[in-house]
C-alpha cells in the first residue's frame, strides 16, 4: 500500500470521527444562535454592505437583520438536527454552504475561525458514515471497531496546513 | 484504481492545493506592493505586524448647499464603526474603502467624500499616508494632497 493510500484510506478508530462530528455540530448550532446572532442588527444599516468577494456583491441582495438571522437560524437548526440524527453527503453539503454563506455575505464578519469551521464542514462532507451502533466492540475483541474515510484524514492534513501558515506568519519579527 | 477512488484522489489534491495556495496570495500582494497589501483574510496571520499597526482614519463628506436637514444622509461614521468594517478601514483595505466612498457618493445631496489614513508600524516607523477623494460629478476615486 502506498503512503498515500496508507494515510488517506488507513484504519481509523470509528469513535473518533463519530465524536468529532457530534461535538462540532452541537457547538456550531450554539455558536450561530448565541455568538453570531447578536450581530444581526448591524446588517444592512444605511443600505451598505461589502461581501468578502466582489462576485457575491453582484448577485446577492443587501443583507438585512432578518435575512442574516434567517440564514443563521437555518444553519443552527440543521446542525443540531444532523448532530442528533446523523448526516449524509447532501445534508453535509447544505450545512457547509449555509454556514459559509452566513459569514461570506458581509465583511462585518471577518472572524478567521469561521473560515476554519467552513474547512471542517467541507471535510465533514467526506467523513465516513458511522452510527452509534457501529461503535461497540465485538465480543472477544480487545480493540474497538475501525472505519476508513479520507474526509477524516483530510481534516488532519488541513489542520497541518493551517498550522504551517500560522508558523510562517510568526517569522515576521514585528508580529506578536 | 476504481473511478470513485480516482475522483476522491482528485478532490483531495484540489482541496490540499487550494489550502496551500490561498495564503500565498497575501505574501504575493505584500511583496509586490499592490493596493490591498493589508488584506490578511484567508492567510492565517494572527497578531501580525499588519494588525498591530496603530492607525488613525477619517472620513468626511461635503453636502450640497441648501440641503434640508431631513434630507441629510445618516452620519458616515455610524456605518464605518460597524463590526469588522472599522478594521478594514483602519488598515486601508482598498476595496472596502472604495466601496464606502462610492456608496456614500451615491447618496442624494452628497457632493464629495474623502478618506484619510495615517499611522505607524509596530516598530514606530511611519506608514505612507493615504488620502482618497471622490466627487459626484466624475465618480472617480483619486488621491489628493491635503492642505498643510
Amino acid at each position: 500500500m502506498s503512503a498515500w493510500n496508507n494515510y488517506f484510506y488507513g484504519p481509523v478508530a470509528a469513535v473518533r470521527p463519530y465524536l468529532l462530528m457530534k461535538v462540532v455540530l452541537v457547538m456550531l448550532a450554539f455558536d450561530t444562535w448565541v455568538a453570531m446572532a447578536p450581530h444581526g442588527a448591524l446588517y444592512g444599516v444605511g443600505g451598505f454592505n461589502v461581501t468578502h468577494f466582489e462576485w457575491l456583491d453582484a448577485i446577492q441582495p443587501v443583507p438585512t437583520p432578518a435575512y442574516y438571522l434567517t440564514v443563521l437560524l437555518l444553519t443552527g437548526v440543521l446542525a443540531m438536527v444532523l448532530a442528533m440524527t446523523g448526516m449524509n453527503r447532501l445534508t453535509a453539503t447544505a450545512l457547509f454552504l449555509l454556514y459559509t454563506y452566513s459569514w461570506l455575505m458581509s465583511r462585518l464578519d471577518m472572524y478567521t475561525h469561521h473560515y476554519l469551521i467552513s474547512l471542517v464542514l467541507l471535510c465533514f462532507i467526506f467523513f465516513p458514515k458511522v452510527k452509534a451502533s457501529d461503535l461497540f466492540t465485538p465480543q472477544g475483541r480487545r480493540d474497538g471497531p475501525y472505519t476508513s474515510g479520507w474526509g477524516y484524514t483530510l481534516l488532519g492534513a488541513s489542520a497541518g496546513i493551517v498550522l504551517f501558515w500560522c508558523a510562517i506568519a510568526k517569522v515576521d519579527s514585528q508580529g506578536r | 484504481m476504481g473511478q470513485t477512488q480516482r475522483l476522491a484522489k482528485a478532490v483531495i489534491l484540489i482541496l490540499l492545493l487550494y489550502q496551500m495556495i490561498v495564503p500565498l496570495e497575501y505574501y504575493y500582494r505584500w511583496n509586490f506592493g499592490t493596493d490591498d497589501e493589508a488584506d490578511e483574510r484567508f492567510s492565517w496571520r494572527f497578531f501580525s505586524s499588519v494588525s498591530l499597526r496603530q492607525c488613525d482614519y477619517s472620513f468626511s463628506d461635503r453636502l450640497e448647499e441648501g440641503l434640508e436637514p431631513e434630507h441629510r444622509p445618516i452620519p458616515l461614521q455610524s456605518i464605518v464603526e460597524l463590526g469588522s468594517v472599522k478594521k478594514f478601514v483602519r488598515s486601508n483595505h482598498r476595496k472596502t474603502v472604495e466601496k464606502l466612498l462610492r456608496w456614500r457618493c451615491d447618496h442624494p445631496g452628497v457632493a464629495e467624500v474623502s478618506y484619510s489614513r495615517t499611522g505607524m508600524a509596530p516598530d514606530g516607523s511611519p506608514l505612507d499616508p493615504v488620502h482618497l477623494i471622490i466627487d459626484r460629478r466624475t465618480r472617480t476615486i483619486r488621491a489628493f494632497e491635503p492642505p498643510p
